[in-house]
């Protein structure tokens, strides 16, 4: 009896380790993702229009078509953000952001009511516990779309320190 | 990769890698809103595996970047041009290694490049959200179509199952 416990645990412990270790997100919470106050559905809503991005982030904000991927793609960036959308249909009327790069503390993060931005410590998730603060796969702090398992917003975190290093948002 | 498999999306545990399927978070997909299509396929292809033209035509490399530089997106990719039934098909590798890539006049069967992780691959291994793969886009006269298409094994497209195996 104690070898057929001994399996069991054997199997459910390499299942869970298999297992991808992040936290699911409603659509909801999904498109409650802020950058700054800018939220992810406001970015979606956008479909890549250079006014009504400029709306969101600033009339600071640049932007120049990216040529180097095999489908249209459009650049937007300042000094605090990087936005990439993308029009797989190379149609020219369904861009759909698929890369956000933070790129300095002047922009907070939001995700699940937890507010965080480059420099802060990984602890700032820790306070709430609808987070998972598993530290996954390359010190990340990782959450998902429920919905669709393909977009990921990815706190990187440093070894040592464990301050948020990185903070990206990637649509597959 | 004589009978190739679909990746799936091990998080959703949806087959995501099919065409044409509303698998990705976008806009609007088919009228559905929060979701948009996957325009490629992926097939299963472990790393440092070789990659096959599958018809002749000619090859060109490139690489995908952000603003900074950074390889993105397709990573580097391979996409080669070919004459398939009179009609001018398109066919392009993602995620490859960067070296080793061929360019120029290509033959079916030559080996093209190899498998990698390059552009948002990474984080989706990372975060194992799927399993190596190759995503492949085919343009029809410059419109999407399914690269399913253009394969000798035929697949269901809405299964991803094989249906007749590659002779």
């Amino acid at each position: 009896m104690k070898k057929i416990y001994l399996i069991i645990t054997i199997l459910f412990v390499g299942l869970y380790s298999c297992k991808a270790q992040l936290n699911e997100l409603t659509q909801t919470e999904f498109l409650n993702i802020k950058f700054s106050n800018v939220t992810l559905d406001q970015i979606y809503g956008t479909e890549g229009d250079i006014n009504q991005m400029k709306a969101l982030f600033g009339n600071d904000l640049l932007t120049e078509a990216n040529t180097t991927g095999p489908s249209l793609g459009r650049d937007f960036w300042n000094n605090n953000i990087y936005l990439n959308f993308e029009d797989d249909s190379n149609t020219g009327n369904q861009y759909s952001p698929t890369n956000i790069l933070v790129k300095n503390a002047s922009v907070s993060v939001t995700v699940k009511g937890v507010t965080a931005k480059l420099g802060d410590d990984k602890s700032v998730f820790a306070n709430n516990k609808a987070i998972n603060t598993h530290v996954g796969s390359n010190n990340t702090i990782a959450f998902i779309d429920k919905l669709t398992g393909s977009a990921l917003l990815i706190f990187k975190i440093d070894e040592i320190s464990n301050k948020i290093i990185e903070i990206t948002f990637n649509a597959f | 990769m004589p009978n190739p498999e679909i990746a799936p999306q091990t998080n959703s545990g949806i087959d995501g890698g099919l065409h044409g399927t509303c698998t990705r978070t976008g806009t609007t997909c088919n009228g559905v809103l929060g979701l948009k299509v996957h325009d490629g396929v992926d097939l299963k292809n472990p790393y440092g595996a070789p990659i096959y033209a599958m018809y002749d035509g000619i090859a060109r490399l490139a690489t995908q970047y952000d603003d900074e530089g950074n390889v993105d997106g397709a990573g580097y990719h391979v996409s080669i041009t070919s004459t398939i039934n009179g009609q001018n098909v398109r066919l392009v590798f993602f995620h490859l290694q960067e070296s080793n890539r061929v360019s120029g006049e290509v033959k079916a069967g030559d080996i093209i490049g190899y498998q990698g992780t390059s552009g948002n691959l990474k984080a989706a291994l990372d975060q194992k959200l799927t399993v190596s793969h190759v995503h492949i886009k085919a343009r029809l006269n410059g419109q999407m179509v399914n690269p399913l298409n253009y394969l000798a094994t035929t697949i269901d497209p809405s299964t991803g199952q094989v249906t007749k195996p590659c002779q």
